[in-house]
């Protein structure tokens, strides 16, 4: 993997750990609520894991598809996805309600592969094969095989995992919500942005 | 669509508490004339008043605007925001709404009225109206009445079916076209009646109340079903994820009318307050303390408050056989740190205030008298003229220094319980641990009209859901 592809997936993962609605803010939560550190390491290994989930299963189908499709159809696919998703975020943003407050760790996994898949996070990455040197993906790659959608997915969900866990820590740790909840940008809009960017690159790419 | 987080979300209630002070009062008034006499040519429909609070302003203490229904005969009650601090929940953030909309139901109607508050807070606009047909096609529900903010959408109880009849329940409103999106229960178990609502957010517990179907209520209380104790006297805890119904906590066949119920703000805590109107035994009213401990969830009455003997002649005839003034307890409302809890005793004209830091044991720490049957206590403003009506709807400030009370229940039943008609007023309390008095000043007449809820600018002690400690 060339270092700017590592660098793209690891930036990206750290980018999806940054939004509160991916996971930061409920581990926080739900060790308040316990009153106990503890609930931040197990949280954000169950959130890692359904982000990871989410991220590997949309760059699968997606590599899968390219050996059945060729590589116009591949990219005008997800580049629609992208569009897609880009629009929902901006216009029509809604989130679940299939989850509340008194979850356990299966809850969780699910809740953050929900979310991941809901906003895009695997189109994005595997968008991101467009953006790097060396594209990993099947419209350039003989064969293709399950390193070419698993080293991307656990590049990203490793900058997740970074992202999430040093905020949840540092926020529980310091009582930081207070601050920094008044500095919530709206994720929603720059989510948008980073999907139509992905969908763009896909297009020139 | 902002790209800041709205100021007036609260990730907590600690949080809240130090926000600035409220500017602005929103207070939704029925219009009598619209009730009591069906063959007016012109009638008018009911009002939401806009009130000044800012002490530094000109009209501080004033009605600024009324905005009037289209539609006469609405019976506005309760109503509540389209978004509050519950947006900042992390399992379905919503951060970036606005708490702008009010959502304000007709409880004779069925019509709910989505006022706008941003263009111009002192000149609210109505930008949509719920017909009853669609809300009784849409949800199965009539008679709308307690609005919470939820954290995926907005939440509405309602009194009957489309039918005007049991059961009632809950639906949900979408929040960002306020569509009604259908009947919140999944499996209601033997839940039939309904009135209030709220919950333990972060225990994924909601908490609903009984009063009685409309035909019970609509034409005022009728004393045989009450004597019969045939009024809700039963509080239902459901599973908020599953939408099914779990348990029934009883308060026994002698409380009647379990209505407002105050969960504490904190959400590590499992405990709240219910408040129950009447005692058919000995005509008292009851404060009750849900909680939970090992053996799962509980109830327990902690404050019980006696009727008071009154000369014959000062009553109205359902209560002459008695002789006696209930309390009649008709709203409680619970400080943001869980501290105090102010008890509305609409029928002798009380305004209590409970310390509830312990509440297994709460402790009276003070008592203001304003109206009530046969009492007729006065405001400090005139001290000369008697006042009717009594502390009926008590709305807490963010901070908990001051209390806003208003003076009308319910048309059918004011109607029965202050024969005399009810001059509306609303009055303004200053509340500190040393200290619990009128406003001197403080004193708003509402010509012809009584003014019922009061929602506060930015939130209030019973609109915001918390989901952190």
């Amino acid at each position: 993997m060339s270092i700017e592809a590592l660098g793209f997936y690891l930036g990206l993962g750290l980018f999806h750990g940054l939004n509160p609605a991916m996971g930061w803010l409920f581990a926080v939560a739900l060790a308040l609520q316990h009153n106990s550190f503890s609930w931040i390491p197990r949280a954000v290994g169950a959130l890692l894991v359904g982000h990871f989930l989410a991220v590997l299963f949309t760059c699968g189908i997606f590599v899968l598809l390219g050996k059945a499709l060729s590589p116009f159809w591949v990219k005008g696919l997800s580049g629609i996805a992208l569009f897609g998703f880009g629009f929902y975020w901006l216009f029509r943003a809604r989130h679940p309600n299939w989850v509340g407050m008194n979850v356990g760790i299966m809850d969780l996994v699910y809740w953050s592969f929900l979310m991941a898949s809901a906003h895009g996070a695997g189109l994005m990455v595997f968008a991101g094969s467009s953006f790097c040197g060396k594209p990993f993906f099947p419209w350039s790659m003989q064969g293709g095989s399950f390193k070419l959608f698993l080293y991307p997915s656990v590049v990203h969900s490793l900058g997740y995992f970074l992202a999430i866990f040093l905020i949840a820590t540092v926020v529980f740790r310091a009582d930081l919500l207070q601050f920094f909840y008044k500095k919530w940008i709206n994720f929603d809009i720059l989510w948008s942005i980073s999907l139509f960017l992905a969908a763009m690159g896909i297009a020139l790419g | 669509m902002r790209w800041t987080i709205d100021p007036t979300f609260y990730p907590s209630a600690r949080v809240a508490m130090e926000s600035p002070p409220e500017k602005l009062a929103y207070v939704v008034a029925l219009n009598p004339a619209a009730q009591s006499n069906g063959s007016l040519e012109n009638p008018r429909g009911d009002i939401l008043a806009v009130v000044d609070l800012d002490p530094d302003s000109k009209t501080y203490g004033q009605i600024v605007s009324q905005l009037e229904m289209p539609y006469p005969g609405d019976e506005l009650h309760h109503f509540g925001w389209n978004a509050c601090s519950s947006s900042l929940c992390p399992q379905s953030p919503h951060p970036h709404l606005e708490r702008r909309y009010l959502v304000v139901p007709g409880l004779r109607s069925s019509r709910i009225y989505v006022i706008d508050t941003k263009p111009n807070p002192l000149f609210p606009e109505i930008t949509k109206i719920i017909e009853p047909e669609v809300l009784k096609k849409r949800t199965g529900y009539s008679r709308p009445h307690t609005v919470h903010c939820g954290p995926e959408g907005i939440y509405v109880s309602a009194l009957g079916n489309d039918k005007g009849e049991g059961p009632g329940g809950i639906f949900i409103l979408d929040h960002f076209s306020f569509d009604p999106l259908g009947m919140w229960e999944i499996d209601r178990g033997p839940q039939y009646y309904a009135y209030d609502f709220w919950w333990h957010i972060n225990q994924d517990i909601l908490i609903s109340s009984e009063w009685g179907t409309p035909p019970m209520v609509e034409q005022g209380v009728v004393g045989s079903l009450l004597m019969e104790g045939k009024y809700g006297h039963r509080l239902h805890l459901w599973d908020m994820r599953k939408r099914k119904h779990l348990q029934v906590l009883d308060l026994g066949e002698d409380n009647q009318m379990a209505l407002e119920l105050r969960p504490a703000h904190d959400p590590r805590k499992s405990y709240g307050f219910a408040g129950v109107v009447i005692s058919r035994k000995d005509l008292s009213a009851s404060v009750w303390l849900w909680f939970r401990d090992n053996s799962g969830w509980q109830i327990k009455k902690v404050i019980e408050i006696p009727a008071i003997s009154v000369e014959q002649e000062k009553l109205p005839t359902l209560l002459k056989p008695f002789g006696k003034v209930p309390p009649l307890i008709t709203d409680i409302d619970l400080s943001l740190d869980d501290k105090y809890l102010y008890v509305s005793c609409w029928g002798t004209g009380e305004l209590r205030k409970y310390e509830v830091a312990d509440p297994y044991n709460p402790e009276l720490v003070g008592c203001l008298k304003i109206g009530g049957i046969g009492f007729q206590y006065s405001h400090p403003k005139n001290p000369q003229k008697a006042l009717n009506g009594g502390p009926q709807m008590v709305e807490v400030s963010r901070d908990g220094k001051r209390i806003y009370l208003t003076n009308s229940l319910y048309w059918a039943w004011d109607e029965q319980f202050y024969p005399s008609g009810i001059e509306g007023w609303m009055v303004k309390i200053q509340s500190t641990p040393k200290s619990f008095e009128f406003e001197k000043d403080f004193f708003i007449e509402f010509a012809g009209l009584r003014p019922h809820q009061v929602r506060l600018q930015g939130g209030d002690s019973s609109t915001d859901s918390f989901c952190f400690p």
